[in-house]
């Protein structure tokens, strides 16, 4: 269960990102909530494909690439004319939904961990 | 990394064990967590008793109370120590480090409340802009780069609205320690690949935050730049690095003399003893990397003028010598910016093509550019950007030892080599509006910082000594005391008061479209509400004869300025900010804004309509009818 932690993570920060936004709700959580999706998810929704052994180089990467992700998509909204906060949300979402994605696959053709693994932990 | 055991332990017991040596890892982290919390609480405790107000010429410097230093130095004193004899605690290290990154760079957030840096204040400017037409301009008449590289603030725009912020102020001020902290993330990642000596590497850290003091890590495009940078190149060393060197039949045939080509190989030896050996990446994975450093390359030439072409170089330097495998990635990079300066940029390029081209190859006027004048300036911001310039030379002259020391020791850090060298380059290409030598220094800075480090650690059996880690922590004081006046000790012009943000706020919400705004200075939280309806008239860039003028009689030329029908109206700004940074700088005759205030004041042609502690704005008195609130 425990390596579907990712998975579920950024499933469930894409899916409160996506609520907050669409309904506009104003919570003490809505900038910490959006700005976790906003500066992780997209990239670490594709980082972790990569199983980078170093948690702080994949945290740098998975940042960086969310930032140049989140940059690319709303240059793309701007310039197309349909600038929105939602359409950016939306686009991005997919983005991590398509990562997140990829990451089941994976883990479903990885081979399983040995029974005293398991047990372990 | 086992502890020193070169010297008898009953004659030095007590320093070994001041310098962890003969402590167990346990004891080691107990007291270094124990000496983070107190500096910490040090650090918190300092803050409450700052009068900014009191800030003087040395800025922050005047008004920071003993405990700041004292937290400081436990933080640096204990990270030598922990570096030198326990580098295998990497953690705890990162926690030194994320705290020296706090004292340096939360200080002034905590302590203002306000953004820091007038330039802060135009980007919120271009953001609130996208905010109200969802669009750029990149025919505008001010800040035009902006809008022609608009990656930055359409991120931060959408980051804004998303977080049901209505302005991007609320998270600006703290940028430093966000793009910091990620900075050295990307410096771990690079320096991983350079050596597998941890205190190499963290030692190398530490030095690029004690000495990258140039100040281009606020909120705006070139720290997102910077970011993405250091992070393309840190995966192009990791993933793409090549382990032997190709084509050396091409090379041994055009070399021709035998000692010639064994000179080559010499010079070029694959790498060094100590260097990451080539990460073998699996044919996904590599798509994966390749897919990344794609994206970070076109965000990084959509967003920033100058980054892409550092990381042209760097890369350019980096496949030309044989030291990654990305040639197609430098070239698509080629190929983004040159696309994106022809088209998406087309505007902005053709209107400044003149000078582009002026500038081109004038390698000692854009370097003479950066410096400024160190007789025009006030006597105590001479000091400040003397040490600014001592510290710079001092880190270089420290790279350049601990280079050729490592050198001599058999080391070929050729990719650290070139990635020092290859932006130098760039001198011959543009001022860059007087920065070229500050933006140089910062994408060179991890790369000296590294060799200043290898002074130290030149091998990983060197510098086991408890003599290395008391010449590493007398060079942390040095470069701390140098760092803090160069990166703090002109807060009496980068530090914006609330007075001050409320008056420039009233201004910019008050004045109707069209109107002319006289700035004492561009000094102030300016242009950060729709900026684009006015026109600006910054006083400290008038010709020097003309400020003599308008000192003399400001009422005959603001009364004639202001008068100008082409205008809706006409305001006149003047804050404590502007009034220290012309005083500093010594743009304006000494005490000009405060002689054209009084002047102002006694003159019936003018009317106060704003005042408070800070700033001042005024009209003619039979022009605006707003009254203050």
């Amino acid at each position: 269960m425990r390596k579907y932690a990712w998975p579920i993570l950024l499933t469930t920060l894409t899916l409160l990102a996506l609520l907050l936004v669409y309904v506009d709700l104003h919570s003490p959580l809505r900038p910490l909530i959006t700005f976790a999706f906003l500066l992780l998810c997209p990239g670490m929704a594709f980082v972790r494909l990569l199983r980078i052994d170093h948690i702080i180089t994949e945290f740098t990467i998975a940042v960086a690439s969310s930032l140049a992700i989140g940059q690319l998509v709303s240059m793309m909204v701007l310039y197309l004319g349909i600038w929105s906060t939602q359409a950016n949300i939306l686009l991005l979402s997919l983005v991590c939904f398509a990562g997140v994605g990829f990451q089941l696959v994976q883990l479903s053709v990885m081979p399983k961990p040995a029974a005293d693994e398991e047990i372990n932990g | 990394m086992s502890p020193s055991t070169d010297t008898p332990p009953n004659k030095l017991f007590w320093l070994n064990t001041l310098t962890f040596s003969s402590n167990t890892v346990q004891q080691t982290r107990i007291r270094s967590l124990a000496v983070l919390l107190a500096a910490a609480l040090l650090w918190a405790y300092a803050l409450p008793q700052v009068n900014l107000r009191a800030m003087a010429d040395f800025g922050l410097l005047s008004v920071l109370p003993p405990t700041f230093y004292v937290a400081l130095a436990l933080v640096l004193v204990n990270f030598a120590l922990l570096v030198h004899a326990h580098p295998e605690l990497e953690t705890l290290l990162f926690l030194h480090v994320f705290l020296l990154i706090l004292i340096f760079h939360a200080t002034p957030p905590i302590l203002y409340g306000t953004l820091r840096y007038s330039w802060a204040w135009k980007h919120i400017g271009v953001i609130d802009y996208i905010q109200r037409h969802g669009a750029v301009n990149p025919t505008i008449q001010f800040l035009d780069a902006y809008h022609n590289w608009p990656g930055f603030f359409t991120l931060t725009a959408v980051m804004t609205e998303a977080a049901g912020y209505e302005s991007a102020l609320t998270f600006a001020p703290w940028a430093q320690i966000f793009f910091n902290t990620l900075n050295l993330g990307a410096l771990l990642l690079i320096y991983r690949t350079f050596t597998q000596d941890k205190r190499l590497i963290w030692l190398s850290v530490c030095i690029f935050f004690l000495t990258n003091w140039v100040g281009q890590d606020y909120f705006a495009p070139q720290a997102f730049g910077y970011l993405l940078h250091l992070v393309i190149i840190g995966m192009s060393l990791y993933w793409f690095k090549k382990e032997t060197f190709t084509n050396t039949e091409r090379i041994r045939r055009w070399l021709r003399k035998a000692w010639l080509f064994n000179l080559y190989k010499s010079f070029f030896r694959s790498r060094s003893d100590d260097e990451m050996v080539p990460y073998q990446t699996r044919p996904f994975e590599r798509v994966g990397i390749t897919l990344i450093i794609v994206l970070l390359m076109a965000a990084v030439a959509s967003s920033h003028q100058l980054t892409p072409f550092m990381t042209i170089l760097a890369l350019g330097a980096l496949v030309l010598m044989q030291r990654t495998q990305t040639g197609s990635l430098a070239l698509l990079i080629v190929i983004f910016t040159l696309s994106w300066v022809l088209f998406a940029a087309a505007p902005f390029t053709q209107d400044n093509v003149k000078s582009i081209i002026e500038d081109f190859g004038a390698l000692v006027d854009n370097a003479d550019q950066t410096l400024i004048s160190l007789g025009e300036v006030s006597r105590d911001q001479a000091v400040i950007a003397t040490i600014g310039r001592l510290l710079t030379l001092s880190v270089m002259m420290l790279a350049g030892l601990g280079g050729l020391h490592r050198w001599l020791k058999g080391y070929r850090d050729i990719a650290v080599i070139l990635l020092i060298l290859a932006p130098f380059l760039m001198l011959a290409g543009n001022s860059y509006g007087g920065e070229m030598l500050f933006r140089l220094f910062l994408f060179i800075v991890p790369f000296i910082s590294f060799f200043a480090a290898t002074l130290f650690y030149a091998t990983p059996e060197s510098g086991r000594g408890w003599k290395t880690a008391v010449f590493i922590t007398l060079t942390f004081t040095i470069m701390a005391g140098g760092f803090l006046f160069a990166y703090l000790g002109k807060e009496r012009q980068f530090y914006f008061t609330q007075e001050e943000v409320a008056a420039a706020k009233f201004l910019y919400e008050t004045a109707p479209d069209g109107s002319l705004l006289i700035e004492g200075s561009k000094n102030y939280p300016g242009q950060f509400i729709n900026y684009e309806h006015f026109f600006y008239v910054p006083l400290s860039r008038e010709d020097w004869d003309e400020q003599l003028e308008f000192m003399e009689d400001p009422e005959t030329t603001f009364v004639r300025w202001m008068s100008n029908e082409r205008f809706t109206a006409s305001y006149l700004l003047i804050t404590r900010s502007q009034k220290a940074e012309v005083e500093m700088l010594g743009q304006m005759p000494p005490g000009a804004l405060d002689v054209i205030e009084q002047k102002l004041e006694a003159s019936d042609a003018f009317e106060l309509l704003y005042e408070n502690q800070d700033a001042r704005i005024f009209i003619l008195a039979d022009g605006n009818d707003e009254e203050q609130d």
